[in-house]
């Protein structure tokens, strides 16, 4: 038992580990903002391609399944890999795509970002349209009759309902999100994981990937009760949309 | 209402054709609505009285047919046009379908703000002003959720109103009401139509239709059977199906 104790909860590692693993998990926090942010953004915007009716939409609603299809049909690890090994020996592609180095942060720094929002782009969408189809078509014609235009219809009236429906599956999927940043760690990102691996490679001891877990843990358990307590809070609105 | 108003017709309807894949809905159905008239449209269910109306502010496309209001076809009007043309038709729902997400006040300003720009505080004079009239002024800043529904459907009938509409279409509006709640409803109807409102009501409510309407439809299987006068209809109907249908739903 003490064996186990101190393989995973050596104190004396953790503390001398604290500072390395917690930049580690800085960057955690950092691409899960920025790649949940941007995959919220064009989750969206392939949800609403693949939802419109109209003919003339008909090539970017093709376009948005296909897409959709690919990028929940393989893997993250691959996504990064394929990115990080690939754009930068690409000739002809503009020198930001080749290796962006915005805002003072490095190429596979991007790249990581790129390919989380790529897959989790085509996550969100799916959770979206589940949104957007939950709302009665009596809404848009309501709008309609009252002299909305499409446009003005989706954005003051179907979105907002849309929305508020997906929130739960939404956070779920920024918990999920925010685990699978640790699959950058692969091209040379440190992460809260690549952090510990190193202590671990140095020490043979692994307190410093049990204080990632808990590093996480601090983050995802909230998470996790305030999408417990919004599905609880919003039963009766969900009532009234029904 | 005067003999100049029921010149003039507001909406007018001309052999309208429509059909849902093989069923077909409606067989080439006439409407002509005088400004300031009150026109229910009575008929079982099926009778294509619902489609009729959403034909009319296009929510429906038909197949063939005009649909003219002042006297401007308004059959083939795409994009704003159509935007512009919907405002002027104001429409109230079987099933209310107010916005659960915003609060009654915002329901009736919200498309006045969008649609035709109206600055807040003369929009929300406004929706107040038409919640009073309609009996629900302290509710104004509830969600619709919370309201009965003849509540709700007085609200949605007074957002309709915001628009000020030449024209409002009534869809079987206390047909999803318990018993009790469907007077309040009629009685907002009976003050609109006593108003000038000119007024087209598909409906179940014979004596509604009997003692409101200036002329009465009876629709069965995508055909007007018999219009005419509600004292000829209800007392006197010409054909037998409007005849056995009003003993149907008279007698029960």
């Amino acid at each position: 038992m003490d064996v186990f104790l101190e393989q995973y909860f050596d104190i004396t590692v953790m503390s001398e580990s604290f500072d390395k693993v917690l930049l580690g998990f800085w960057m955690t926090i950092q691409l899960s903002l920025i790649a949940g942010a941007l995959s919220m953004v064009w989750g969206l915007v392939l949800a609403l391609c693949r939802t419109s009716r109209s003919w003339m939409m008909l090539p970017l609603r093709v376009a948005a399944v296909t897409y959709i299809d690919v990028f929940r049909g393989i893997p993250l690890l691959l996504v990064v890999l394929l990115i990080s090994g690939s754009l930068p020996f690409i000739p002809g592609l503009p020198e930001w795509i080749r290796a962006p180095e915005l805002f003072g942060r490095p190429d596979v720094y991007w790249f990581g970002v790129a390919a989380l929002t790529l897959t989790y782009g085509a996550y969100l969408a799916e959770v979206y349209r589940a949104g957007l189809d939950a709302v009665p078509p009596g809404q848009t014609e309501a709008a309609r009759s009252l002299g909305m235009s499409h446009r003005r219809a989706l954005r003051h009236v179907v979105l907002p309902q849309a929305v508020r429906t997906v929130v739960p599956p939404l956070l779920n999927d920024f918990i999920a999100l925010m685990k699978d940043t640790s699959l950058v760690q692969v091209i040379g990102i440190v992460d809260v994981v690549r952090a510990g691996r190193e202590v671990q490679g140095e020490t043979f001891n692994s307190s410093a990937l049990t204080l990632g877990a808990l590093m996480f843990l601090v983050v995802t358990l909230p998470l996790a009760r305030l999408v417990d307590r919004y599905l609880r809070g919003r039963q009766p609105v969900r009532k009234a949309l029904a | 209402m005067t003999g100049e108003a029921q010149n003039a017709s507001k909406l007018t309807v001309t052999d309208l054709h429509k059909r849902f894949g093989a069923l077909e809905v409606l067989r080439g159905v006439d409407l002509v609505v005088p400004a300031g008239a009150v026109i229910s449209i009575i008929g079982p269910s099926g009778s294509g009285k619902s489609t009729l109306l959403r034909c009319v502010n296009r929510l429906e496309e038909a197949d063939a047919g005009e649909i003219a209001l002042d006297g401007m076809p308004i059959t083939r009007l795409r994009g704003r046009d159509l935007d512009a043309v919907r405002r002027r038709i104001g429409m109230v729902f079987q099933q209310f379908n107010l916005f659960p997400h915003r609060t009654v006040l915002d329901n009736l300003t919200m498309a006045q703000r969008v649609v035709s720009g109206v600055p807040r505080r003369a929009a929300e004079d406004r929706a107040r002003s038409l919640l009073d009239r309609v009996g629900l002024a302290e509710k104004a800043h509830e969600l619709p959720g919370r309201l009965s529904g003849g509540q709700q459907q007085r609200v949605a009938i007074a957002r309709a109103l915001a628009m000020d509409p030449e024209v409002m279409l009534f869809d079987e509006v206390t047909s999803a009401l318990d018993p009790e709640l469907v007077t309040d409803v009629l009685d907002v109807m009976r003050r609109l139509a006593e108003g000038g409102m000119t007024m087209v009501v598909v409906t179940h409510e014979m004596s509604f239709a009997r003692d409101v309407s200036d002329e009465v439809l009876f629709m069965d299987q995508g055909v007007v059977v018999e219009r005419g006068d509600p004292a000829t209809v209800f007392t006197a109907p010409a054909h037998e199906r409007t005849r056995r249908f009003l003993d149907r739903v008279l007698h029960p």
